[in-house]
């Protein structure tokens, strides 16, 4: 697949056979939720600058020295269902950005079904995405775990096809460390052990690391701390 | 550090490079409290107290995981089975008594301190004790168990109208042949004692301390009256002596294989037991190409870990279409080597050991093996014991069709995986797969996904789901459904029945190696081939055929056109009309159930055998009911008989029957029951003398009835309208049993003739509500 293997022709012969059970999914992640555990560039925050302008902001940030860049697609190609144009601007994105480590916002909240997150997760990767991540943060919909199960399914098989390992970055929503916990726990049965490196897993959040705090403070010290004696986050 | 190091935990570093999950702190366990609370002796649990006899030999109660005895329970022996029998039987009027509403609320308040206190205790003694993880015991098992307790105690309480005047058999008794989860006994345990019978449970003695519980509870604080539930744990031959009890007037089997049964009935005296209970089976799954893959095999390899509930004995059969084989396999691969083997009380564990008293399928996966399947087993990780109890998942690809995993379920996380051509192609091997109870359709096209479960055999389908199950919207027992209503009458005796009146035991009149009967075999073959035909009929076609029928015969002037020997006059048409209207109006069902829908459709049963022997009539108002709801019916008819039906059957294909779907034989009438019984029919009318039929063939039909003496008593009303009212919505040949006269035969109740798909098209929770 072409990103990484430049060369190979695009084949999208896969996508009418995406097939993504909603109510399986959310039934999936319920059980789960049961258990006891970025210099950001190029159209931020809502995809919709025109694409020219998104390759000049990376050019401009790679100059500048940013060794990575966070880009958003274009959520109307994928509501549209141009797979070759999502594809074709990621490309580009990744080649402006170079060497730099990219990471594609999907904004998931706004694609509309998670057969689409599916679809548009692979597209990313095979343009050549390091990173997967779900959203910007400030969508009224950020990452949930249906939509981080189907995108960590993407992963996987994207790996199985090709070998190449690309990361996932849930981001926004997460406030709680027993929801960052659980998050590790779906990415280690998803995906396995091998993902639970912050080469291939991070966690998009600002109150949680209040929150984390707090529970360290507590199995420290036997009782959560007062708002003065933790740093203001 | 070196104090993290000191309490056992790993260093920090090594846990990041594992990222292993950590133990969870366990207190005391609840189930070993409550039996350390008895001193690890149980007794029996009869008539609301604990019954220790003095003196009598114990069996030991052991861990599943382990083998480590955690309790003792005296072996029942005959003259415990007579105590508790006369407990049942002294109990059985007041509780019959006390009425459906009040009982409702009893069983309610049982259900309710399961709920709140016991729970802990009775998931843990059931981890201990079945060898099923805590996180399934503690969760959806109980949940459903509740349920099971809860729903049927409603009906009771709501009065359903399809049971006015029907009245409690009794003392009924369960024996538990084989291992059995919680569920399993409240599916059978919950309709009983709603409808006002008396329960005696026999149990082997690993499975005895959740029951022992049960009992507990059910004594504690008056919940249920003293006597109305006796538990007794005892050596697997007591059930023999139930026979020795007329007071016992129905038995039910669970866990128990269909030879046990035969086994267990072939020469027995039948003084009235009415047997009953799911067989064991397997899920067959079918994938087909627009499947969600990935869910799919989360929820494969789930089941495979924890076998559903309701039936935990066989493992799953997988038929993938060929365009996905190879992409389900490997998820199943992955999914399967992420499972967690281990002790069944750790709340983290996801495959239990074996269910006590089964063997390891060493035997089957040797023989995949040999004949050339590729065979995938997960190692196991260091257990208690050695492991000997466990077994990893596994997952056979390439087998033959023919080859042992396939034609018997094998105990244990044992996955077989065919690949098939077509959803066609999936429904023959379902349908030839011996031994299954429920299917799942996995397909996101919902054209394919429907047409594909309504045409596969099974009670109970699943559609883009696996284990979802509700006692309300119908639960699966041996390859049969039956809904809250049927649930009930099963235990119930309805309003025409009479009391059976026991006088001498039956003989088997047909022994094992009389010659078969090539005219009856083939009429049986006739009726089948004709069956699907006849059955997928819309229900307008079959209702033309039956209003012809009534206009030849009767040319349209209501006078009989032969004198009509035993037909009360008219009483035919009356009949063959109403039920033409009756099928044109349709039937089925869609209830709401937490997770979903079902859609309740019923079928016909298939081919139906009338037994006639003289000097009955046969009453000839039971034929048309049976032909418009979709059965092909094969009468055996005395010499001489055979007149007034041949005459109807000759109206119905001039109307337009196809040929197999009725027919008469002229012939012997001796032992016709057991001779019809032999062919295998999916239902027996015996409507003749007691003697024609034995019980050890009867075993091997579904469904069977008698037909009483006195139908045809009453002249002037209608008594064929009254009772199929009675039996509400029932579509199946009315459910008459009890041939009046010597002995009395009691059917056996399982029916396929109700088929309910469940489909969860809407997700369990609404959406979270946005941050």
């Amino acid at each position: 697949m072409a990103g990484r293997n430049p060369g190979t022709e695009l084949e999208l012969g896969w996508i009418s056979k995406v097939y993504v059970n909603r109510p399986a999914v959310v039934r999936h992640a319920e059980q789960i939720k049961k258990w006891k555990t970025v210099k950001v560039a190029a159209g931020f925050p809502s995809g919709q600058t025109p694409l020219e302008a998104k390759l000049t902001e990376i050019r401009l940030a790679v100059e500048y020295g940013a060794r990575e860049i966070d880009i958003v697609i274009s959520r109307s190609l994928v509501l549209t269902g141009q797979w070759e144009g999502l594809y074709e601007e990621i490309r580009l994105c990744r080649a402006a950005c170079g060497e730099a480590h990219m990471k594609t916002i999907l904004a998931t909240g706004e694609l509309g079904s998670l057969a689409n997150v599916y679809k548009a997760s692979m597209i990313a990767m095979m343009a050549g995405s390091d990173f997967i991540k779900t959203s910007t943060g400030k969508e009224v919909e950020n990452a949930t775990f249906p939509v981080g199960i189907v995108m960590m399914r993407a992963i996987k098989e994207y790996y199985w096809q090709t070998g190449y390992k690309v990361g996932f970055k849930p981001a926004g929503g997460i406030r709680t460390a027993k929801e960052a916990i659980t998050w590790l726990m779906l990415v280690k049965e998803e995906l396995g052990v091998e993902w639970l490196t912050p080469e291939l897993f991070r966690l998009g959040a600002s109150s949680l690391l209040g929150d984390i705090e707090q529970q360290v403070f507590y199995h420290v010290t036997g009782s959560y701390a007062l708002q003065h004696e933790l740093a203001m986050a | 550090m070196a104090a993290l190091v000191a309490l056992g935990a790993a260093p920090v570093a090594k846990i990041f490079a594992t990222m292993e999950e950590g133990p969870i702190p366990a207190g005391i366990n609840p189930g070993e409290a409550w039996l350390e609370s008895h001193g690890r002796s149980l007794g029996h649990f009869v008539a609301g107290t604990w019954l220790k006899p003095p003196g009598r030999m114990s069996l030991e109660c052991q861990e599943a995981a382990t083998g480590r005895t955690v309790a003792v329970v005296p072996a029942g022996d005959s003259s415990d089975l007579a105590a508790a029998v006369a407990a049942a039987a002294a109990a059985a009027e007041a509780w019959a008594g006390l009425g459906g509403p009040e009982r409702g609320q009893r069983l309610t308040r049982l259900a309710t301190t399961l709920d709140s206190d016991r729970r802990g205790t009775m998931g843990a003694l059931l981890a201990l004790a079945g060898g099923r993880p805590l996180c399934q015991t503690l969760g959806a098992d109980l949940d459903l168990g509740l349920r099971l307790l809860q729903v049927p105690a409603g009906g009771a309480q709501l009065g359903l109208p399809g049971l006015e005047g029907w009245t409690p058999l009794g003392v009924v008794a369960v024996v538990l042949a084989g291992p059995c989860s919680l569920s399993a006994l409240l599916w059978k345990l919950g309709p009983l004692l709603a409808m006002g019978n008396t329960a005696l449970v026999l149990s082997s003695p690993a499975a005895a301390p959740p029951l022992l519980l049960l009992g507990e509870l059910s004594g504690e604080g008056a919940v249920l009256p003293p006597g109305v539930l006796n538990v007794l744990a005892g050596p697997p031959g007591l059930c023999q002596a139930l026979r020795a009890h007329p007071e016992v007037t129905s038995v039910t089997f669970l866990g128990a294989a269909q030879e046990e049964l035969q086994a267990l009935v072939w020469g027995s005296p039948c003084r009235g037991p009415r047997l009953g209970g799911p067989r064991g089976g397997r899920v067959v799954v079918i994938v087909l190409d627009s499947a969600d893959l990935d869910s799919a095999a989360a929820a494969i390899a789930a089941t495979a870990a924890t076998p559903p509930a309701l039936f935990p004995w066989g493992g799953c059969v997988v038929l993938a279409q060929d365009a996905v084989a190879v992409a389900l396999e490997q998820r199943l691969r992955a999914r399967l080597g992420a499972l967690r083997v281990g002790d069944p009380l750790d709340p983290k564990t996801e495959v239990g050991p074996l269910p006590p008293g089964t063997p390891p399928p060493e035997g089957v996966v040797q023989e995949a093996h040999e004949e050339g399947a590729q065979v995938f087993q997960v190692p196991l990780p260091p257990l208690p014991e050695g492991g000997h109890r466990f077994y990893p998942p596994t997952l056979i690809s390439g087998a033959a069709l023919t080859s042992c995993c396939l034609r018997e379920p094998a105990p244990g996380p044992l996955l077989v995986l065919l690949p098939v051509r077509s959803p066609n192609e999936a429904v023959a091997v379902a349908s030839a797969l011996p031994q299954t109870v429920a299917a799942a359709v996995w397909a996101q096209d919902i054209t394919v996904a429907l047409d594909t479960a309504d045409r596969l055999p099974q009670g109970l389908v699943w559609l883009n789901a696996l284990d979802l199950l509700d006692p309300s919207g119908g639960c699966a027992g041996g390859a049969m459904d039956t809904d809250l209503d049927e649930a009930l009458r099963e235990f119930g005796c309805p309003p025409w029945e009479q009391p059976p009146e026991v006088d001498e035991p039956l003989s088997p009149l047909v022994t094992a190696d009389d010659p078969g009967d090539p005219d009856l075999a083939q009429a049986v073959a006739a009726a089948r081939g004709a069956a699907p035909g006849w059955g997928r009929l819309a229900g307008a076609c079959r209702a033309r055929v039956l209003r012809g029928a009534a206009a030849a015969l009767w040319g349209g002037h209501g006078t009989p056109k032969d004198g009509g020997s035993g037909d009360t006059d008219g009483s035919l048409r009356r009949a063959l009309l109403r039920w033409a209207a009756r099928v044109e109006r349709g039937g089925g069902a869609v209830q709401e159930v937490p997770g979903g829908r079902v859609l309740v459709t019923r079928r016909p049963l298939g081919v139906v055998g009338v037994a006639w022997g003289w000097p009955r009539p046969l009453p000839l108002e039971l034929l048309p009911p049976a032909l418009a709801l979709g059965n092909c019916v094969v009468v055996a008819a005395p010499p001489g008989g055979a007149g007034p039906v041949q005459r109807l059957r000759k109206a119905l294909v001039a109307a337009g029957l196809p040929g197999g779907a009725l027919m008469v034989l002229p012939g012997n009438s001796r032992g016709s029951g057991s001779r019809l019984a032999r062919q295998r029919p999916d239902g027996l009318w015996l409507c003749g003398t007691d003697a024609d039929c034995d019980w050890a063939s009867a075993v091997s039909v579904p469904r069977v009835w008698g037909v009483p003496a006195g139908l045809l008593g009453a002249g002037g009303q209608d008594p064929p309208s009254r009772r199929r009212a009675g039996a509400g919505a029932a579509l199946h040949p009315p459910p008459l049993s009890v041939a009046a006269g010597r002995g009395s035969l009691r059917p056996p109740q399982n029916a396929p003739n109700l088929r309910g798909f469940q489909t969860s098209h809407c997700a369990p929770n609404p959406r979270p509500p946005p941050q």
